[in-house]
């Protein structure tokens, strides 16, 4: 969810403000919504076919502004009966498409001795290798001409 | 001359006193038959509620629109169902935001480029949204609101005087809807003071406020057309000639995403109507501020709430619907009755495709048509619950979306949901209201039965309104009077099956027990009444148990 803008939370005080919530007015429709509930109980806003368990989120597509108004006043006046004064968030976006954050640069220096390091550790690695490779070999030699005398 | 005085002083003489009636009975009226909505029309007063009947309701309420415009035209859909299937007459508040704009058309003579100007017979028609200034020659204010617009036209008679027609002031005045069907006609004249044969006023303007409230006229300084008008006299082929406007838009709806202030505005109105109606519907809205505002109309006026949860949601949804509303904290939670019809089928109005159309407004029709048929006793069938195998809903093309299971039924029965889905029962399946329980939070209680709290609304309306007519009279009288009524009420109740008798040792094997008293710490202005009755049940369930024997 940190990935998402938040652009409202419902609560019981949002009730007389309706359309007038701040971030409502800039969101562009048709609008890519992500809800999370906080209410101790399902949520049910038939206006944007959402459904929504307690703690969940659920992403949504709202087409129209009236929509969306008319489900923050749904959700206000829930609010406003069961006494909570945060019930629901509201996210642009969907979380599946937001885009990763790309991992930090690292500094040059950083990036010359890590090459560094890996390097030597190749290099000595390639080392030890190599007296077992021939000692490989000189077993492999050494079995055959076993087998040629099995023979 | 008469044998008698009415008032005599000291002198010999008869005085008669004015007749006195102790005949006058009880009445009832017909408000259960009527019910109250709040909803989006493209037609309608926005100042106060206002009555549609099947006759008018296309009328006064507009032609409908589409569904796939607006989810909250299904209210038009269900109101106009609901007319024509048993409810004698719908109260409607018609729900707009303050972006609603009634503007006044006005009408203005036509000058002429002379020096000086004068009237060419012709006129224009305008809309102003602020009352209009001279000069003018009249100005309308159509309250009745038309999304759709509306036409005016007028039509002045012909003054012959001496063979010549002259100036007349006497005026017909049309207004006509946008399909062409006149809305109303009025006819007056300009002249302030003029009165006709029988001494009235036939001012035009008083004589549109004899006639509605729903239509407001200024006039402006003229108040005579010449005979060069366009609206004067008849053609060279005799028909009656008509200065008409065209269709002019003097009313602009605006917003119709409705907040709480705009709810309560709605629900205000119902309660301070004084139109009586004993049940309200939802109309399937799925607002949760309007549907506060009728829950609390609905304690305020001690009137059953019909309400649909959306037919396309599944069962737990339709659960999560309910139960957000927090209704189990309302004190009268048994009012309100919940109905899910998880099926799609025609439009019974016809305009639109196959939609989930809620059946509030239809069980409400159907209890009005229940309601109207009333024994020699003057009550109702309502111990018989809108409800099972007599009760069909009569809609065509039915398609059910979801069919709850065995755990789903048992999870909307403990919310207090009834499902109107198919059912078989001899003859043949149909789809009914399969059960009939209030949102009451009991559960082994009279006050969980949809057809209980029928019969106790009605009961209290009927006493409430007795005692109303009992106030101001003196306490013994009132006293007597109530308990006499209260007894005739309690037995035809009886005698209609209504109420049954009780096992409660404190009610003694009766099925009614009542007491009216001054109240014990101020016996002088106010009188107790107090009645307890045992209602008859609804057969819900039916345990069936086979035993075979040797």
């Amino acid at each position: 969810m940190s990935k998402l803008l938040l652009v409202a939370s419902i609560g019981a005080l949002s009730m007389e403000m309706g359309a007038s919530i701040p971030g409502i007015a800039e969101i562009e429709f048709p609008a890519k919504l992500t809800l999370t509930s906080h209410a101790p109980f399902n949520l049910s806003l038939p206006e944007v076919g959402a459904f929504i368990r307690p703690g969940s989120a659920v992403a949504i597509e709202v087409k129209r502004a009236d929509d969306l108004l008319r489900t923050i006043n749904s959700v206000s006046q829930i609010a406003f009966l069961n006494k909570s004064e945060r019930l629901l968030d509201i996210h642009l976006g969907h979380e599946s498409t937001a885009e990763p954050e790309p991992e930090p640069e690292p500094e040059a220096e950083e990036v010359a001795q890590e090459t560094a390091q890996e390097t030597a550790e190749e290099v000595a690695q390639e080392t030890a290798e190599e007296p077992v490779k021939a000692d490989t070999k000189t077993s492999a030699k050494a079995s055959k001409s076993q087998k040629k005398e099995g023979k | 001359m008469v044998p008698f005085k009415r008032q005599l002083g000291a002198e010999s003489g008869v005085q008669l006193n004015p007749l006195r009636d102790n005949s006058e009975l009880p009445s009832g009226d017909n408000s259960d038959q009527i019910y109250a909505i709040a909803m989006r029309a493209t037609r309608g007063r926005i100042d106060k509620a206002f009555t549609v009947n099947a006759g008018n309701v296309k009328m006064r309420l507009g032609n409908g629109e589409s569904i796939r415009k607006s989810e909250l035209n299904e209210a038009w859909v269900q109101v106009v169902e609901s007319l024509s299937k048993g409810a004698y007459t719908a109260v409607v508040s018609r729900l707009h935001t303050p972006s609603a704009k009634l503007s006044w058309i006005v009408v203005t003579e036509q000058m002429t480029a002379d020096s000086p100007p004068v009237p060419s017979g012709e006129y224009a028609f305008t809309v102003s949204e602020t009352e209009p200034e001279a000069p003018f020659l009249f100005a309308i204010k159509h309250l009745g609101c038309f999304n759709d617009g509306i036409k005016v036209e007028f039509h002045v008679s012909e003054n012959r005087v001496g063979g010549t027609n002259q100036a007349n002031d006497s005026v017909t005045l049309r207004l006509v809807e946008s399909g062409g069907v006149k809305v109303a006609e009025y006819t007056g004249s300009l002249k302030q003071g003029s009165i006709d044969d029988s001494g009235n006023s036939k001012y035009l303007p008083d004589v549109i406020d004899m006639y509605t409230d729903e239509v407001e006229l200024l006039v402006g300084a003229t108040n005579e057309i010449a005979p060069d008008s366009i609206a004067y006299g008849y053609d060279a082929s005799g028909r009656t000639k008509w200065a008409e406007s065209e269709l002019l838009t003097y009313f602009v709806e605006g917003e119709t995403v409705y907040d709480v202030a705009d709810a309560r505005r709605a629900t205000a109105q119902l309660k301070n109507t004084p139109y009586q109606y004993g049940y309200i519907a939802s109309g399937g809205t799925k607002s949760a501020p309007l549907f506060a505002a009728l829950a609390d109309l609905m304690h305020e006026t001690n009137t059953q709430l019909r309400f649909d949860v959306p037919g396309n949601l599944t069962p737990e949804e339709a659960v999560a619907f309910v139960e957000q509303m927090n209704l189990s904290a309302n004190t009268s939670a048994h009012l309100a009755h919940a109905f899910w019809a998880p099926f799609r089928s025609n439009d019974p109005s016809g305009i639109n495709p196959k939609y989930h159309f809620g059946t509030s407004a239809l069980n409400i029709a159907k209890a009005c048509a229940r309601n109207a048929q009333v024994n020699a006793k003057g009550f109702a069938p309502k111990n018989f619950p809108v409800a099972g195998r007599d009760w069909p809903v009569d809609r065509t093309g039915i398609i059910q979306t979801y069919t709850p299971d065995d755990q789903e039924l048992d999870l909307l029965a403990r919310a207090k949901i009834n499902p109107v889905i198919f059912e078989t029962y001899t003859g043949g399946g149909r789809y009914v209201w399969a059960d009939s329980l209030t949102c009451a939070p009991v559960d082994n209680s009279l006050k969980k039965l949809i057809a209980v709290v029928d019969m106790s609304t009605a009961i209290d309306t009927a006493v409430t309104r007795f005692a109303k007519d009992a106030l101001q009279k003196p306490m013994k009288i009132a006293v007597k009077r109530t308990n006499d009524f209260l007894l005739a009420l309690f037995e035809g109740a009886q005698a209609s099956d209504w109420i049954v008798p009780s096992d409660d040792p404190a009610m003694g094997g009766a099925a009614f027990r009542f007491e009216v008293m001054p109240n014990e710490a101020r016996p002088y202005e106010l009188l107790d009444v107090r009645y307890w009755l045992r209602y008859d049940g609804t057969n819900r369930q039916t345990h069936v148990t086979q035993t075979l024997s040797r």
